[in-house]
C-alpha cells in the first residue's frame, strides 16, 4: 500500500526540502531583511507625504515626523477620483 | 551559510535597488495603461456575468417560495439554475474580475510594464468561451455533478484551463520581468494563485475518482478555490488598496507571511470539514477539523495586520468607496473564516450541517468578501485605467447601500433560517415538515434581499456603462460618503 | 530569484502537500474496498436514472448519507439502520452524498418508500401527495399528449394537479429515476471485513 511506503517518505521530503532550503539562503543573505521598505515600496514619490483630509493633527504630526513636510495631493484624488 | 547571491558584485551593481527610489506618479500611470486591454476586457466580461449569474440567482432564491414557478422546461428546474449561478459568480463574475486585479496589480508591484498582455486577453476570451460553454451544457442537463466542479470536463474545463494558464503566464512573466528586489505581499498571493488553482482545478476535475473518495476530491477541490484562488487573490488586492489609499505602510511586513504561509499550510488541508459525520475515513474528517482550527492563526495574522493599518483612520472611509468597501471585506473575511472555523466544530456542525446556514456562510465569504473587495478593487482601479472619474457619487452610494443592506439582511435571514432549521432536523421528536416550515419565512425574507442585491447590481452595472461608455463630466465636489458623521474617529481639530 | 523560488517552491509544496494527504494517500487505502455481497450493482435503467439524479440537480437538496449516531439523531429519525461506510458507495462514480438536507436523506429512500407509483407522482407533482413539500416538481419527465396511444402508461393525477385536457404519459425517464431512487435500500449489516473496520467512523 503506497500509504505505508519508504516511497511516500522520499517524495514529501523531495518536495518539501528545497523551499526550505532556499528559505534559508534567502534569510542568510539578508534577502528578508527590509521588511520596512517592502511595506513602502507600494507608494509612489512624495505620496506619504500628502496631506490627508481625514488625519487628525496628532496623526498629520506623525507623518511629518516621519516622512517630511506635508504636501497637498497633487491630483486631488480623494476629491476627484472616488 | 555563504551564499552565491550576496558574492556577485556584477549583480548587485547592475540592479538599482527600486525599493529605495519611490516610483513617480507618471510612472504608475504608464504601468496602469500598460494592461489597459485585459483589464477592461476582464472587468467589462465580469459585469456581464455578473448580470447573469444575478438573474440565476434571484430565480433559484424564488423557487423556494413559489416551487412551482417555472417548472416546465428542464432548463429551468432549480437543480440546474444553481449550480449555474454558483458557476457563473465563481468563475464568471469573480474570476474574471479577479484575472483584472492581478493584471492590473503585477506591473505595479514589479515596476514593470505588463508582459504577454494579449496573451492574457486571448486567455481572458478562452477562459470565458469554456464557461458558456460549461453553463450551456449545465443547463442542458450536462454537468459532472460535482459541487463547484459541474462544468463539463470534456468541453468546458481545457478551455478553463489553457484560459488561466495564459493568464498566469503573463502574471508569471511580468513577475520575472520585475525591477524590484523585493517582493511586496501582494505579489506572494496573486502569483501563487494561478499554480495553486491549475493544479487543484486539475486535480479535482481527474475523472477516475469513485465512491468517497470522489466525495474527498470534491470537497478538497471546493473549499480549496475559495481557500487559495477567490480568497488569496482578494487578500493581495485588499493588502495594496489599505495601506494604499490610507497612505500608511502595512502594519507588519512579517505578520503578512505568516498570513500567508500559515493559509497555504492549513487552509489546503479544510476540505473535509464539509463531510463531518460522512462516510469518510475519520482520520481525514479529524485532520479536517484540526487544520480548520489551525486557521487562527493566518486569519488572526491578517486580522490584526488589516486592522491595525487602518485602525485610528476610519475616517478615510468617507472619502472613498474603494476604501468603505475594502476594510467591510477585509472584516468579512474575518468574520467569515472565524464562522468557517466554529461551524468545523463537531458540536456546531451537527447543527448547522445541510442546512441554509451554509448558503449564509458562503455568501459572507463569497459576497461580503470576494465581492465587495472587487467592488472596491473596480472603483480604484477603473477611473485610473479610463482616466475618468466615476461620473455620479449618487449611484456609488446607492450601490454600496444597496447591496451592503441586501447582503446583510440576507446573512442574516439566512443563518437564522438555517439554524432553526437545523434545531428541527436534530430534534428527535420532530417531523421533516418541521425543518421546511421553520425554515420558510427566512427564505422568503432571502428572496426580499436578493431583490436589494440585484437592485444594487444594476445600479452597479448602469454606472460602470456611464464610466465607460459616456464622456459625462462628474461635477462632484466630495466623496460619496462625504456627508456621512464619523462615528469610529476622533473630532479632527482644525 | 531565490525569493521567486521559496515563493514557487513553498507554494507547490504546501498544496501537494495537502493534495497527498487528502487524494494520494485515501485513494490507496481505499483501493482494496470491496462491496458488500448485498449490495447490488445498479443495472442500466438504474443508472439512465442516476444519470438523470444528477442532470437535474437532485443532491442540491438531498443527501445520500446517515451519519455517525454518537452526535447526530440520522438513525432515530428513520433515516437508517446504521451509519452508512465507505462500502456502501463503491459503485458510486460521481459521488452524490449531498451537502443540503432542504430535502429528506435518500439513503435508504427504496426502503422507506418502496412504492412506484408513489415516486411518480410525486416526481411530476409533489403537493400532490405533499402539501407542504417546496420540492419542485418534474413535469419535463413526462410527456403530455391529448390522448393516450397504445402501449402508452398513463400517470393517474388528482384533480387540481391534473393538466385541464389530455393525458400525463410516463416516460422511460421517469421510470428510470424512480427505479433508481427505489433502488437506494442500505439496510443490510455493516460489511465488518478488517480493512473497514479500520475505517468505519
Amino acid at each position: 500500500m503506497f500509504a505505508n511506503s519508504f516511497v511516500l517518505i522520499v517524495l514529501t521530503l523531495v518536495i518539501g526540502l528545497p523551499p526550505l532550503v532556499f528559505l534559508f539562503i534567502a534569510l542568510a543573505a539578508g534577502q528578508l531583511d527590509d521588511a520596512g521598505s517592502t511595506a513602502e515600496s507600494i507608494f509612489e514619490a512624495g505620496e506619504l507625504r500628502y496631506s490627508r483630509p481625514w488625519e487628525t493633527q496628532k496623526q498629520s504630526q506623525e507623518r511629518v515626523q516621519h516622512y517630511g513636510s506635508l504636501v497637498s495631493n497633487p491630483r486631488w484624488e480623494w476629491e476627484r477620483w472616488l | 551559510m555563504s551564499t552565491p547571491v550576496t558574492s556577485n558584485p556584477a549583480q548587485e551593481e547592475s540592479t538599482v535597488d527600486h525599493s529605495k527610489i519611490k516610483v513617480s506618479p507618471e510612472e504608475m500611470e504608464a504601468y496602469d495603461q500598460s494592461g489597459r486591454k485585459p483589464v477592461l476586457l476582464g472587468f467589462f466580461i465580469a459585469v456581464v456575468w455578473l448580470l447573469i449569474g444575478t438573474v440565476l440567482g434571484d430565480l433559484s432564491s424564488f423557487k423556494f417560495d413559489r416551487p412551482d414557478l417555472l417548472t416546465e422546461q428542464a432548463y429551468l428546474t432549480f437543480g440546474r439554475i444553481r449550480p449555474a449561478h454558483l458557476n457563473v459568480m465563481v468563475y464568471g463574475w469573480a474570476s474574471t474580475a479577479m484575472f483584472s486585479v492581478s493584471l492590473w496589480l503585477m506591473p505595479r508591484l514589479c515596476r514593470t510594464p505588463l508582459r504577454w498582455g494579449n496573451l492574457a486577453v486571448i486567455g481572458i476570451l478562452v477562459w470565458t468561451v469554456g464557461l458558456g460553454v460549461g453553463i450551456a451544457l449545465l443547463l442542458a442537463g450536462h454537468g459532472d455533478g460535482l459541487e463547484w466542479l459541474e462544468l463539463d470536463r470534456q468541453w468546458a474545463d481545457p478551455l478553463l484551463v489553457i484560459g488561466a494558464a495564459m493568464v498566469g503566464a503573463s502574471v508569471w512573466k511580468t513577475l520575472a520581468a520585475r525591477n524590484v528586489h523585493h517582493l511586496y505581499v501582494s505579489i506572494w498571493y496573486v502569483a501563487a494563485s494561478y499554480p495553486w488553482f491549475l493544479i487543484i482545478f486539475l486535480a479535482g476535475n481527474m475523472p477516475f475518482y469513485k465512491g468517497v473518495e470522489s466525495a474527498a476530491v470534491n470537497w478538497f477541490y471546493a473549499h480549496n478555490a475559495l481557500g487559495l484562488w477567490l480568497t488569496t487573490i482578494n487578500l493581495g488586492l485588499i493588502y495594496y488598496l489599505l495601506p494604499k489609499i490610507i497612505g500608511r505602510p502595512i502594519y507588519s511586513y512579517w505578520l503578512s507571511l505568516v498570513g500567508f504561509w500559515g493559509l497555504a499550510l492549513f487552509y489546503a488541508l479544510n476540505g473535509m470539514h464539509h463531510l463531518i459525520g460522512g462516510p469518510l475515513p475519520s482520520w481525514m474528517i479529524a485532520t479536517s477539523i484540526t487544520a480548520s482550527i489551525m486557521m487562527i492563526v493566518p486569519v488572526v495574522a491578517v486580522g490584526i495586520n488589516q486592522h491595525m493599518t487602518v485602525v485610528g483612520r476610519f475616517g478615510a472611509m468617507r472619502y472613498s468607496p474603494a476604501l468603505t468597501l475594502a476594510v467591510i471585506a477585509a472584516m468579512s473575511y474575518t468574520a467569515v473564516s472565524l464562522q468557517g472555523i466554529l461551524t468545523a466544530l463537531v458540536s456546531v456542525n451537527r447543527i448547522t450541517h445541510f442546512t441554509h446556514w451554509t448558503i449564509a456562510h458562503s455568501h459572507l465569504g463569497l459576497y461580503m468578501f470576494v465581492t465587495l473587495s472587487l467592488f472596491g478593487g473596480m472603483y480604484y482601479i477603473l477611473p485610473r485605467v479610463l482616466k475618468k472619474e466615476w461620473p455620479s457619487r449618487r449611484l456609488v452610494r446607492a450601490h454600496i447601500l444597496l447591496v451592503g443592506g441586501g447582503m446583510v439582511l440576507y446573512i442574516v435571514a439566512l443563518g437564522i433560517g438555517g439554524v432553526l432549521q437545523g434545531l428541527s432536523l436534530l430534534a428527535p421528536g420532530e417531523g421533516f415538515e418541521a425543518s421546511v416550515s421553520s425554515a420558510k419565512p427566512w427564505l422568503l425574507l432571502r428572496s426580499v434581499s436578493a431583490v436589494i442585491i440585484s437592485a444594487g447590481h444594476l445600479v452597479f452595472a448602469y454606472h460602470a456603462y456611464l464610466l465607460a461608455f459616456t464622456s459625462r463630466n462628474s461635477l462632484t465636489r466630495h466623496p460619496p460618503f462625504y456627508e456621512l458623521k464619523p462615528v469610529l474617529v476622533k473630532k479632527r481639530v482644525p | 530569484m531565490t525569493r521567486i523560488l521559496v515563493l514557487i517552491m513553498g507554494a507547490m509544496a504546501t498544496v501537494i502537500f495537502a493534495l497527498v494527504i487528502l487524494v494520494i494517500l485515501p485513494n490507496s487505502m481505499l483501493s482494496d474496498l470491496k462491496a458488500p455481497p448485498q449490495l447490488k450493482q445498479p443495472g442500466q435503467q438504474e443508472l439512465l436514472g442516476r444519470q438523470l439524479y444528477i442532470s437535474n440537480g437532485c443532491i442540491y437538496c438531498h443527501t445520500q448519507q446517515v451519519r455517525d449516531p454518537v452526535f447526530t439523531t440520522d438513525i432515530h429519525k428513520g433515516l437508517g439502520n446504521r451509519p452508512s461506510v465507505p462500502a456502501d458507495y463503491v459503485y458510486d462514480a460521481p459521488h452524490l452524498l449531498g451537502t443540503m438536507r432542504t430535502g429528506p436523506d435518500l439513503f435508504n429512500v427504496g426502503t422507506r418508500l418502496p412504492d412506484r407509483n408513489w415516486h411518480l407522482l410525486h416526481l411530476y407533482q409533489p403537493r400532490a401527495l405533499v402539501p407542504w413539500s417546496i420540492m419542485p416538481g418534474f413535469p419535463f419527465l413526462f410527456e403530455h399528449k391529448p390522448t393516450a396511444e397504445a402501449g402508452d402508461k398513463v400517470l393517474d393525477i388528482p384533480k387540481p394537479y391534473a393538466p385541464s385536457e389530455g393525458v400525463v404519459i410516463i416516460s422511460k425517464e421517469a421510470e428510470a429515476l424512480v427505479a433508481y431512487l427505489i433502488s437506494l435500500q442500505h439496510n443490510y449489516p455493516a460489511p465488518d471485513s478488517d480493512a473497514l473496520e479500520e475505517v468505519q467512523p
